[in-house]
């Protein structure tokens, strides 16, 4: 069995997974198509809701597979051959020649600058923009490697040119490169090839032939700062600034003229993003969006759409558009279009067209099944082997992540990553850690005192000519040389290579250096490596400095280079200042309890547990009810596979029972949670009410969720029989047979119940549409004759197959679409009996209709669970404003909390159907046993320190702390004459991230954060202003 | 009908909506919500020009022009209506079909428009159906001359006698589509497929879209078999074919030719209402494509293929300033792309036609059917010449 690991595709999927992966204790080759990771959404502008820079929040994850030694990163590689099986398999790479040498390229991009300029579309903005020959796809790719290309390449093509050569200072351009096969053995294969959105292949309708008609992807580039208009809102043709901008929603999904009958998942929400950022761009632009039904999939996702419409005035068309038409002269689009509301034609008139095309399967995803031997499914995505479990392909030993497997966004893509990640370690559990790199430092730590002369050494880089050509870096290193307390100064070319490495230990021990600083680019991505080198040369990590004179100086002060020369003088300068003052600091080791503690016996909860448990954990499930399964009890039939939810409820009971590392307590309570990552003492009592401590390393929270009961609402009343939810319904459907359903001919159900209200419950519940839809197929079944009529607002049935699922009911029932302005109005005929009158506005016919009917069902939104406070209280974790657990990031981070070693999955998060909350589960447990892998964790050293002399315990430093790490605890003080209670702030250091928010709180200065304190910080002002 | 997820598209691209207020997808859920009899009572299904164009954009694909058609046979024999004013030439076309479908009445037709040279028999391998072309003498100018092109097109290849049948009887598509007369199309269709059977053909052939649409379509739904005994060809699939089969080549256009530049009307019944994989939209183009490298010149009007816009009538129904209306604004566009209109429905070219007589700005297009502009087009290819060039 290999403890290696091959991950096909280097998006946010696969870049999660392989991070995850080596943190489980295996190797990761990371193989992409492309010559950068990063995927789709490295393109994008901004995610939703928070609206946060895409690249901003996944570069540094980019960052830390290039820095990862446990990552071998492949790009600009394709999969050739697979053979072998599950534990064991043999794989060939295709290396595709990028012309220049990987290990010599330092991304200094002289070779591009030098480059001729003849020039492509470029294709990583979307064919919009331009690149040379010799390029890098985007300044932020990762690895940050150049390459040529070969049908441009003057000297490949024609012998003649030949110019990069001659300026690469590095020696990295070879063009005698050929392909090169890659031979590895790996364990277990991960697949995560995301999707494409092409434009060219649709129906002319959508105009995407004209100019000024784009595909959302491209206008996420025409939106970003780094895009090909640097972020200004223009449109292709004249590159003016549009005035109107019509947003189009379903172009060309849910179309079987188009061939995708699915919803692609995710436009809905992109589209309310891409309009919110439009006006922030330009406050003249006026924003439209035609749209159909609203699928807003995910956590707050509705109230986002809604904030588009009310904060941001963007005006929502309900219609399918009939077709674009160009304008010649203005290049302007006429959009042909019935107002449904008005059933009046209408032309509208706009300067710029943005289509949500389908996003598909990604090119190649057929070959890439056939070499691997695994299926497609109808839609030519990759085939799930199990609905309960969409990670696994059909083939054992491969797994599927991500888009690759069916439409889902970036949170649920992050979730399903991590949870392959933790059942690939199940899978390779007896060979973890065979194959990880540890680095191991040889070299005893010389002792620095705070009273030892500084002596510092500094070292320039000219990356080239990409600092050198603007900063005049040997003069800079003189002025350098001059500065008190520099013993050592010296310039290179390149301050990142291999030799120069050498070089600084060599510096080190020659000049007895104590402190060490390298100017160069920025320390993102390189500070770890030049501190890995001090350390190697024996000084603490913590005694160097980096100063980026590259990004700050030599990029933006391009146009000046006087200025830019001056300024990395100060800036070097300032670092010499903090360097003085710099002291060695401590990393401590922390011991990981290796096991886990689920909260909540539901479908989410068992399933975190029975992959922790076959990871060889320890695991505590504790469950307040007398049974496992939670809401699953309640449930008839799942969909969209129609099989009984009771079958699967009792697998997965006997697994858990069956299964050792699982203890179980049932009727049993939290009172009490102590400690911090790896080191949690848990009081809970149990069934027979005897209090029992747990000793946890990692919590789960897996509370579910439960149904909303309508109270008075729509005839909902103890005494009226036939008004129920549809849980009721369920209960009936379950065990009741049929009979209960003589008398009754026709069943009125009606959606968004006290959901997506203007005010109370405010958000889409998600999983009620499906639900809904799912028991008119049942009740037909049961009573054929039974007239349903459905009455709806929008259908969310975003998720692979559910689309077909509910073209096959559609024609079941009768669908009524109505309005939150005019709810329906239900009253009943008599006292006595079960009838009742429905009265509702019908939009679609804009006019009343009034029917009686015998059964009213209501899908009511799934709420949270009771009593959460509480829970919430002694973990110390957030609840959002709808009562759900808040995640440390809704779009990274989604089943992690700020707080270190605590994680959360299933309804708990959000309301959402069992196949996501299996997944969520899985991703969970993957997250909570990066730490019990490790057995221990080295904290870092630059953690917040309170001087408890200066603190008087107001409590200020707690309330502000994002990661729960301060305490504020009570000791008695003694003096002469009368004792005192105290209260002082503790930072515990396991849990601290330096992120220094508590001592720029501290009203009494008595916090400081090590290596950025404030002798260090006011030394370096001091600098700048006093010296020159 | 019941997939219909109410996106309005259809709505949207109705080419009638554009003249008259006009909603299949309101329609659609009136049904759907129990008001099926409100629908039929209203008669407004009988505007529709089951032209399909709903159909073509519809992202459920749900037959909006089959739905009109069945509605128009309930509005007849369940709502007792009777739309006897909206029928175009107060009926008689239709009245002339529907006695063709008495079982004992016979049409003995005279053959007198038979071209010179053309030899035609009642017994033989390839039939050409006529269809209605000779009842149009009387009211149209020369309809003729689309059967005697195509006749001489057949004959001129195939050197041999040609069936064409005397007592020939109407395909029925008016009756089918427009006066919802399931009854006596199901007549009709059977007297022609006894007769078809009787002169021993393989292959009919017919230069009308309505008769081909007809008889590819709707017959082989009456008479599952009927594909495996007779081959249905256009005309402009049998042009197709000979060419391809390297039979038959085109002609370069003479100092002289006045018909250089053309453009194409596509009929809805050979676009939006056959399957794709039939694909004479593509087929006529391929035609056209080796013109153009002969010399002619061939402009696609905007709305092209199955997104052409509609002549404005269909089955003989709704003859009136709405579909007027329509006519004109396919004309103008045929206007700016070429002098000369080709088309392979005849009706298509006798809707355009009268409308010439109203108004002036385009009187002057030329409007061809597809036989009369390929007939002088055409060459046979003799192998032994070919072979004897190349020694």
């Amino acid at each position: 069995m290999e403890a290696s690991v091959l991950v096909i595709g280097g998006g946010i999927a696969g870049i999660q997974t392989s991070l995850d992966l080596t943190e489980l204790g295996f190797k990761v080759y990371l193989v992409e198509r492309s010559p950068s990771i990063g995927g789709r959404m490295a393109q994008l502008d901004k995610t939703f809701p928070t609206n946060d820079c895409s690249l901003c929040i996944l570069a540094p994850k980019m960052v830390e597979v290039f820095r990862n030694p446990n990552i071998e990163l492949l790009t600009y590689c394709e999969v050739k051959k697979v053979e072998g099986n599950a534990g064991d398999f043999r794989v060939t790479i295709l290396k595709k020649p990028r012309y220049i040498d990987e290990s010599k390229c330092k991304g200094c991009g002289d070779c591009a600058s030098k480059c001729p300029k003849i020039e492509v579309p470029n294709l990583f903005d979307m064919n919009l923009g331009k690149r040379k020959s010799a390029y890098i796809p985007f300044p932020q790719a990762v690895p940050p490697v150049y390459l040529i290309d070969p049908e441009l390449c003057l000297k490949i093509n024609k012998g003649v040119c030949g110019v990069c050569a001659k300026v690469c200072q590095a020696e990295a351009i070879d063009f005698e490169q050929k392909p090169q096969d890659v031979l590895l053995n790996v364990g277990a294969i991960v697949v995560s090839t995301g999707f494409d959105m092409p434009a060219h292949n649709l129906s002319s309708r959508w105009g995407y032939s004209y100019d000024n008609v784009v595909s959302a992807m491209e206008y996420e580039r025409i939106l970003c700062a780094s895009g090909p208009f640097g972020g200004h809102v223009l449109r292709p043709s004249d590159q003016t600034e549009p005035e109107k901008i019509a947003f189009v929603q379903c172009a060309g999904s849910r179309d079987l003229h188009e061939g995708v009958s699915y919803c692609s998942s995710v436009c809905c929400m992109y589209t309310a993003k891409e309009a919110i950022i439009t006006k922030e761009h330009s406050e003249n632009s006026k924003c439209f969006v035609f749209r159909h039904d609203i699928r807003a999939y995910g956590k707050n996702f509705y109230e986002f759409t809604q904030r588009a419409q009310q904060e941001y005035g963007v005006k929502y068309f309900q219609t399918k558009i009939s077709k674009i038409e160009e304008e010649p002269e203005s290049k302007d689009l006429l959009i042909h279009f019935e107002n449904l509301k008005t059933g009046e034609f209408d032309n509208f008139h706009a300067n710029l067209v943005v289509l949500a095309t389908p996003l598909v399967p990604s090119q190649g995803s057929m070959e890439l099944a056939k070499i691997l031997g695994i299926k497609l499914d109808e839609y030519k995505f990759f085939k799930e082997r199990d609905y309960y479990n969409k990670s696994k392909s059909t083939k054992d030993g491969i797994y599927l992540c991500g888009f690759c497997q069916g439409p889902m966004d970036i949170p649920e893509t992050v979730a399903d990553a991590s949870g392959v990640a933790g059942q690939v370690a199940a899978l390779l559990n007896s060979v973890k850690f065979e194959q990880i790199k540890e680095k191991e430092i040889e070299v005893p730590e010389l002792e620095v005192k705070s009273t030892d002369e500084p002596r510092i050494g500094v070292l320039i880089c000219h990356c080239g000519i990409n600092i050198g050509k603007y900063v005049h870096v040997p003069l800079l290193a003189e002025y350098v040389r001059a500065l008190p307390n520099v013993v050592h100064c010296e310039d290179n070319l390149y301050s990142c290579s291999s030799d120069s490495q050498a070089r600084i230990k060599e510096l080190i021990a020659n000049h007895k250096l104590n402190r060490f600083i390298v100017a160069s680019c920025t320390p993102r991505t390189h500070e770890s490596l030049f501190q890995e080198t001090c350390q190697e040369a024996g000084l603490n990590k913590y005694l160097f400095e980096m100063v980026n004179i590259r990004d700050q100086c030599s990029w933006v002060h391009m146009d000046d280079a006087e200025a830019a020369t001056q300024k990395a003088k100060d800036l070097i300068r300032m670092a010499v200042a903090k360097s003085r003052l710099l002291s060695p600091l401590k990393e401590e080791l922390l011991k990981i309890t290796p096991t886990s503690l689920i909260i909540g016996g539901g479908v989410a909860g068992m399933t975190a547990a029975l992959n922790l448990a076959n990871q060889g954990f320890k695991t505590f499930i504790i469950e307040k009810e007398g049974v496992l399964g939670g809401n699953l009890n309640y449930l008839n039939v799942l969909y969209p596979i129609e099989e009984n939810a009771s079958d699967f409820l009792n697998r997965t009971i006997k697994e858990v029972n069956a299964n050792k590392n699982i203890q179980i307590y049932l009727n049993a309570k939290i009172q009490d949670i102590k400690g911090y990552v790896g080191n949690y003492i848990v009081s809970i009592i149990d069934s027979k009410k005897k209090p029992q401590d747990l000793s946890i390393g990692t919590i789960i929270v897996a509370t579910g969720g439960k149904e909303h009961k309508p109270k008075d609402l729509f005839q909902y009343k103890k005494e009226n029989k036939n008004v129920m939810t549809q849980l009721e319904l369920e209960q009936k459907l379950k065990e009741k047979g049929k009979s209960w359903l003589e008398g009754i001919n026709r069943v009125t159900t009606i959606l968004c119940v006290n959901a997506r209200q203007h005010e109370g419950i405010t958000y889409c519940s998600n999983i009620c549409c499906g639900n809904s839809i799912k028991n008119i197929g049942l009740l037909k079944k049961l009573k054929p004759e039974l007239e349903i009529v459905v009455l709806y607002r929008d259908l969310q049935m975003a998720k692979k197959r559910y689309e077909d699922y509910y073209r096959e009911r559609r024609k079941e029932a009768i669908f009524l679409r109505y309005d939150l302005d005019n709810l329906p109005i239900i009253s009943k005929t008599s006292k006595s009996q079960e009838d009742y009158n429905v009265k509702v506005f019908d939009t679609n016919l804009q006019d009343f209709l009034e029917f009686n009917t015998d059964l009213i069902v209501l899908s009511t939104p799934m709420v949270p669970a009771d009593n959460l406070e509480e829970l919430a209280k002694m973990l110390k974790v957030p609840l959002d404003k709808n009562g759900f657990f808040l995640e440390a990031h809704v779009k990274l981070r989604p089943l992690d909390f700020a707080t270190d070693g605590i994680f959360l999955c299933g309804c708990a998060q959000w309301p959402k159907n069992i196949q996501d909350t299996i997944s969520q589960a899985n991703g969970a447990a993957g997250r909570a046993s990066r730490f019990l892998s490790a057995k221990e964790i080295t904290t870092s050293g630059i953690v917040a320190e309170v001087d408890p002399i200066n603190c008087i315990g107001c409590g200020k430093c707690q309330s502000v702390c994002p990661y729960n790490a301060i305490d504020i605890l009570e000791s008695t003080k003694e003096f002469e004459d009368v004792s005192l209670v105290v209260k002082k702030s503790f930072i515990n250091s396991a849990l601290c991230k330096g992120c220094g928010t508590c001592a720029a709180t501290c009203p009494n200065g008595a916090i400081s954060i090590k290596q950025y304190d404030f002798d260090q910080i006011s030394a370096m002002i001091d600098s700048y202003l006093l010296e020159t | 009908m019941k997939h219909c997820y109410q996106c309005g598209r259809c709505s949207g691209v109705c080419q009638l909506s554009k003249v008259q207020k006009y909603t299949p997808s309101k329609i659609i859920q009136l049904i759907l919500e129990g008001f099926e009899e409100k629908v039929l009572n209203s008669g407004v299904l009988w505007d529709c020009l089951t032209c399909n164009q709903c159909l073509k954009d519809c992202p459920e694909k749900i037959n909006f022009a089959d739905i009109v058609r069945i509605a128009r046979y309930k509005m007849r024999h369940e709502a007792n209506q009777n739309p006897e004013e909206l029928i175009a030439h107060k009926g008689i076309y239709t009245t002339i079909a529907e006695i063709m479908s008495r079982p004992y009445i016979e049409p003995k037709r005279s053959l007198k428009w038979v071209p010179k040279g053309c030899k035609v028999t009642n017994k033989g391998d390839i039939l050409y159906y006529v269809g209605c072309l000779p009842f149009y003498e009387y009211e149209f100018e020369d309809p003729l001359s689309i059967a005697q092109n195509a006749l001489k097109i057949i004959c001129q290849i195939e050197k041999k006698p040609i069936i064409v049948l005397e007592e020939e009887t109407c395909c029925g598509h008016d009756i089918y589509w427009g006066q919802g007369k399931l009854k006596t199309f199901i007549k009709l269709a059977q007297k022609n497929l006894e007769k078809f059977e009787k002169t021993g053909a393989t292959t009919i052939i017919t230069a009308c879209a309505e008769c081909y649409r007809t008889f590819k379509i709707d017959y082989a739904k009456l008479f599952p078999n009927l594909s495996s005994k007779f081959q249905i060809k256009h005309l402009i699939e049998y042009v197709y074919d000979k060419w391809k089969q390297k039979e038959i080549q085109f002609k370069k256009p003479s100092k002289t030719s006045k018909d250089v530049e053309f453009t194409y009307h596509d009929p809805c019944r050979l676009s939006r209402f056959l399957p794709e994989e039939i694909n004479l939209t593509d087929k006529v183009r391929e035609i056209f494509a080796a013109l153009t490298k002969l010399g002619y010149t061939f402009t696609e009007m905007k709305h092209n293929k199955s997104n052409s816009l509609c002549c404005g009538v269909n089955s003989w129904m709704n003859c009136n300033e709405k579909s007027k209306a329509l006519r004109y604004k396919r004309m103008l566009e045929a206007k700016t792309a070429a002098p000369i209109l080709v088309t392979s429905c005849p009706k298509c070219e006798i809707h355009f036609e009268c409308l010439q007589n109203d108004f002036e700005d385009i009187a002057e297009i030329q409007i061809l059917d597809f036989s009369e502009f390929i007939v002088d087009k055409i060459e046979m290819i003799n192998p032994k010449t070919e072979g004897e060039k190349k020694k």
